[in-house]
């Protein structure tokens, strides 16, 4: 066989156009797919913040006036009505006459549906009143001295169809058509307050006489059937009444003055209780808020102020005035509340009118009622407003008006809620009762995520940056392989496990053996080094049985046994120092609450969640350390731990601080953990031994409940977008900081 | 043809004065019987050597014979490898640096390194060079001024960073770094520098730079010099050792081991028949 020399194989490297367009057309094929995706993760970011604040906004939008109706004059004989009212449809306009006589109109067109006489004879309105909770029951007083009560009611009728559905409107008399009360001389002042139990009215006659009357109800068990039984008082009183109204709860009369005083007279037995100032001007309105516990003053001035009663320090109630809201021009004649928010109108003299909220302290909106007002009416859903002139003309107002109850100040500050006894940061979206305030202050949630961040990060910092340095620098290679993985499989843990364990298994744990956790945090640090000095100066002979690099494992059974032996001192050590329950000492000596569910259980699980996270970005960091760095400074003499702190440290720092970043970024975001076990009380204090709230637990909790496009919902929403911010600006600081750390240390 | 006859008497006689003097340097370190292996391959055999006091001593030999495992065993970073064994001792002026009950972070002190890629910091060049005194606990600010100015000159650096020592190390030049390096192992006083391959990453004009600094430097220092140039042996060093497959083969003055060596080998190495 001939030896044959290599010749240049025939390889057509530049004949394969076809190669060459396909491999560029990959190439572009790529380039723009990673693009798109780029930006769509971007754009994707960005449409969950734009969504996210579409649904906040309206939470600070302002109210505003939609459209104004002219209604015409409710009766050309007495043209200005004494009272006025809405149905819940808005089709049908209540108004009762300073003649006695309720007129059913439509609101669409003003067309007279029905009227009704109150009375047969001849009757001279004078007053009339009725209740936030319970509008429909109205009470009338007269120039007579009579006293009425009548029920206005709206049923639907569908005779028609469906589409042509109408409201009847109709007056029904609970209490009877006649008189209930009879005063000597013309009512001035005029209140109630009723519910299934009994009705009180108060009224104020011209001559200064106060009569309270008590209608008990007591329902028989068998017939089902009410009786009531009437009580009356009457106690002359020795200022000048200018204004009247009675709590909720039937326990309190407030007289207003006219040197701007409130006087509350217990309803038990007419004695005055308590006087305060509520202002320099004469009193000349007042209202209790929905739910009877706020008492709203106008005065002659035009400054409106809200007073409540407060607990004092030897558990007394006394009314105090707790915030003012922004004034009218003149004279406020006309307080009425808001049948389903705490908000309310308030007219003055001239005919401004200015809708409020109580909670924000705000006024939300201001109308112009073009001359003086004689009668307002709330439709029960606030979004309409009925204004009558003095020449009985009355307009329709459609208000756009969804969420007054929230601002920055209720959000973020300090509110004086209803029956608290200072202003405090509440949150609590809901109650039992529908005339409840919602308390929506954010900073208890907030606080409660850094709490439980904080606590979390307390705990696994110090293990995971600890077990990050000790796995990159020192631990032998192959013992690193099989460590490094296990610890990341942590992460793998559902955190619904996590939680589920901290707050069924260690929550518990954790309160029947708190002296003996405390115990294995003091003895555990000090004994493992104890064990690794005296491993490493008298390990002798064993030392050298023990493969290299693999002693660490040694400490697994040392961990054991110390934890072992920490669980069983801690009852001795119990007995002789803390009486033996270091829980009820630390409350009754120490005065620390204990929850079940507290940061110290949290610090753990989510620290626990948190761990992997920090640990493998910060080994990687440590183990990114150019071994040329680590040689450098080992042959100027430096020690291992001088290398380490000096040199390791300081060149890691970037990957470090990620590490960190994402960690909190991670315990912030945490939510399953958060949610099984904080026990979710959404209350301010640094106590290891108490829950917390945080943002991402709330969002969890409540969007279920929450009706869609209320002020709860987009206050939820408004929380996502907090911690959304929140997380999108310390990843942002943290990626900054990053760079310029690694600008710094660049170019290894 | 014998290349001394044509060198002028004179100049001959100084060469021989010179050799005397040299032979007659005290000896720094001596190395007696050393064998190091890595698990169960054996990378240093019997290795015996006395390296004189102030003067430069290159170790050549082709990649993967030894040169820079015998030079790590000078400051012990060996130890920094796992499954490495050593026999044998070591006496660097009377103590012996393989016992294993000595101070490794003074022994390193003691014998400073250089590496063949310039590894600074990320600090400034200041912090640099004042690391080694820092970790020896020297914090005065007035004493740290006045070492890193004495080893920046010291390392022929000084007039160039003068105005610029708390910018980044890592900002200087190749060639600058690498001298950098230098002047932070010689601001801690070591008895010996150790250089492996200090110029295999830099370019003719820095490698001139550095090769100057170590002719300068042997008037203070002990240097040993692990190199694959061997221009750079022939030029820098008074002593060179010949290593092959772990085993040193001859070890003389520079000038007898490239001009006249005694050993086949060697000559083979020298004059490029293998690498």
């Amino acid at each position: 066989m001939n030896a044959v020399t290599p010749e240049t194989p025939e390889i057509a490297i530049r004949k394969r156009p076809r190669y060459q367009l396909w491999r560029a057309r990959k190439d572009s094929i790529a380039r723009w797919t990673i693009s798109i995706g780029g930006t769509l993760v971007i754009g994707a970011i960005a449409m969950i913040f734009v969504y996210l604040l579409w649904v906040v906004w309206p939470l600070f939008t302002p109210a505003s006036v939609e459209s104004r109706v002219e209604l015409g004059a409710n009766n050309e004989t007495a043209p200005a009505p004494a009272w006025l009212a809405l149905d819940e449809q808005g089709e049908v306009v209540s108004g009762l006459s300073r003649t006695g006589v309720v007129h059913f109109r439509s609101a669409h067109g003003g067309e007279m549906i029905s009227s009704q006489p109150l009375a047969t004879g001849e009757l001279e309105v004078t007053a009339t009143a009725f209740e936030a909770g319970k509008p429909g029951l109205v009470a009338v007083g007269s120039a007579s001295g009579a006293v009425q009560v009548f029920e206005h009611q709206y049923a639907m009728d569908f005779s028609t169809g469906v589409e042509t559905r109408r409201v009847v409107p109709s007056l029904e008399f609970p209490y009877g058509e006649d008189a209930l009360l009879s005063l000597q001389a013309p009512v001035t002042h005029l209140a109630i307050a009723d519910d299934s139990r009994a009705l009180l009215l108060a009224a104020h006659g011209a001559d200064g006489d106060l009569v309270l009357l008590r209608a008990a109800k007591t329902q028989n068990l068998l017939s089902g059937e009410v009786q009531i039984d009437i009580q009356t008082q009457s106690q002359g009183i020795p200022f000048g009444v200018t204004a009247l109204a009675l709590s909720g709860d039937r326990r309190w009369i407030y007289l207003g003055d006219a040197s701007g005083n409130i006087h509350r007279f217990s309803s038990e037995n007419l004695e005055l209780q308590q006087t305060i100032a509520v202002s320099e001007h004469a009193i000349s309105a007042v209202s209790m808020l929905l739910g009877g516990v706020s008492l709203l003053v106008g005065d002659e001035s035009g400054a409106l102020y809200q007073a409540f009663p407060v607990r004092d320090d030897q558990n007394q109630l006394s009314l105090q005035a707790i915030r003012s809201f922004p004034a009218l021009q003149a004279e406020i004649v006309l307080i009425q509340p808001e049948q389903r928010r705490k908000g309310f109108v308030a007219v003055d003299s001239s005919g401004n009118v200015g809708l409020y909220h109580a909670t924000t302290g705000e006024q939300v909106l201001d109308i112009d009622g073009q001359g003086p007002v004689a009668a307002v009416g709330l439709s029960p859903r606030a979004n309409a407003i009925l204004l009558a002139g003095e020449d009985g003309s009355i307009a329709l107002y459609e208000v756009d008006n969804p969420h007054p109850d929230v601002s920055w100040a209720t959000l973020w500050e300090k509110v004086w809620y209803e029956n608290y006894p200072e202003p405090d940061y509440v949150w609590q979206s809901s109650a039992a009762n529908t005339d409840f305030e919602p308390k929506f202050s954010l900073t208890p949630l907030v606080f409660g995520t850094l709490k439980a961040a904080l606590y979390a990060m307390l705990f696994a910092v110090p293990l995971a940056l600890m077990a990050a340095a000790y796995t990159a620098c020192f631990m032998a290679p192959a013992v690193r392989e099989l460590v490094k993985p296990i610890i990341e499989v942590m992460a793998a843990l559902p955190t619904v496990v996590l939680g589920f364990l901290a707050g069924l298994w260690l929550a518990p744990f954790v309160e029947k053996h708190l002296a003996g956790v405390f115990m294995i945090l003091l003895v555990l640090p000090p004994g493992v080094i104890a064990f690794a000095y005296l491993w490493s100066r008298h390990g002798g002979a064993f030392r050298k049985r023990v493969p290299a690099g693999w002693a660490p494992l040694l400490l697994v059974p040392v961990v054991v046994l110390l934890v072992a032996l920490a669980m069983w001192f801690a009852e001795p050590v119990q007995a002789v120092l803390f009486g033996g329950d270091l829980r009820a000492w630390l409350t009754r000596e120490a005065g620390i609450a204990y929850d079940q569910r507290n940061a110290l259980v949290i610090g753990c699980a989510m620290g626990f969640a948190v761990i992997p996270t920090i640990f493998s970005i910060a080994e990687d960091a440590f183990y990114g350390v150019p071994r040329s760095l680590t040689m450098g400074s080992l042959a100027l003499g430096a020690t291992p731990w001088q290398t380490m702190t000096s040199v390791i440290l300081p060149t890691a720092s970037p990957g470090i601080f990620s590490a960190l970043m994402i960690g909190l970024g991670r315990a912030v975001g945490e939510t399953m953990i958060v949610l099984m076990a904080t026990g979710n009380t959404p209350i301010m204090d640094w106590n290891l031994f108490e829950g917390m709230r945080t943002l991402a637990a709330n969002i969890a909790v409540e969007m279920p409940e929450s009706a869609v496009g209320s002020s709860h919902f987009r206050v939820l929403f408004l929380a996502a977008l907090v911690l959304f911010l929140f997380t999108f600006v310390v990843n942002t600081g943290a990626e900054v900081i990053r760079q310029r750390l690694r600008e710094k240390y660049s170019s290894l | 043809m014998n290349e001394a006859s044509e060198i002028p008497q004179e100049q001959l006689d100084l060469d021989v004065e010179r050799s005397a003097e040299k032979a007659q340097a005290p000896v720094a370190v001596t190395v007696r019987d050393l064998n190091l292996y890595y698990g169960e391959v054996q990378a240093l055999k019997d290795i015996n050597l006395e390296i004189r006091e102030k003067q430069v001593t290159a170790f050549i030999g082709p990649s993967g014979c030894g040169k820079s495992t015998l030079l790590r065993c000078f400051n012990r970073m060996n130890d920094l490898i796992e499954d490495c064994r050593t026999e044998g001792e070591i006496v660097l002026h009377g103590s012996n640096v393989q016992d294993p009950g000595i101070d490794v972070a003074d022994l390193r002190r003691r014998v400073g390194m250089v590496f063949q890629k310039p590894n600074p910091f990320p600090k400034s060049i200041f912090e640099n060079v004042a690391y080694g005194l820092r970790i020896q606990g020297i914090n005065k600010r007035q004493t740290l001024e006045d070492a890193v100015e004495w080893a920046l000159r010291g390392a022929a650096l000084w007039e160039e960073v003068e105005n610029r020592l708390d910018e980044s190390a890592l900002e200087l030049s190749g060639g600058q770094q690498q001298r950098l390096v230098i002047a932070r192992a010689i601001a801690v006083q070591p008895e010996v520098i150790l250089l492996d391959e200090p110029c295999s990453a830099l370019d003719p004009i820095s490698t001139l730079k550095v090769e100057e600094l170590i002719n300068a430097l042997k008037e203070k220092y002990t240097i040993i010099i692990v190199t694959h140039n061997m221009q750079q042996a022939a030029r820098v060093s008074d002593r060179t050792a010949f290593m092959y497959l772990g085993e040193m083969i001859e070890y003389g003055e520079t000038d007898q081991v490239f001009t006249n060596p005694r050993v086949k080998r060697t000559e083979d190495y020298i004059t490029g028949r293998y690498g």
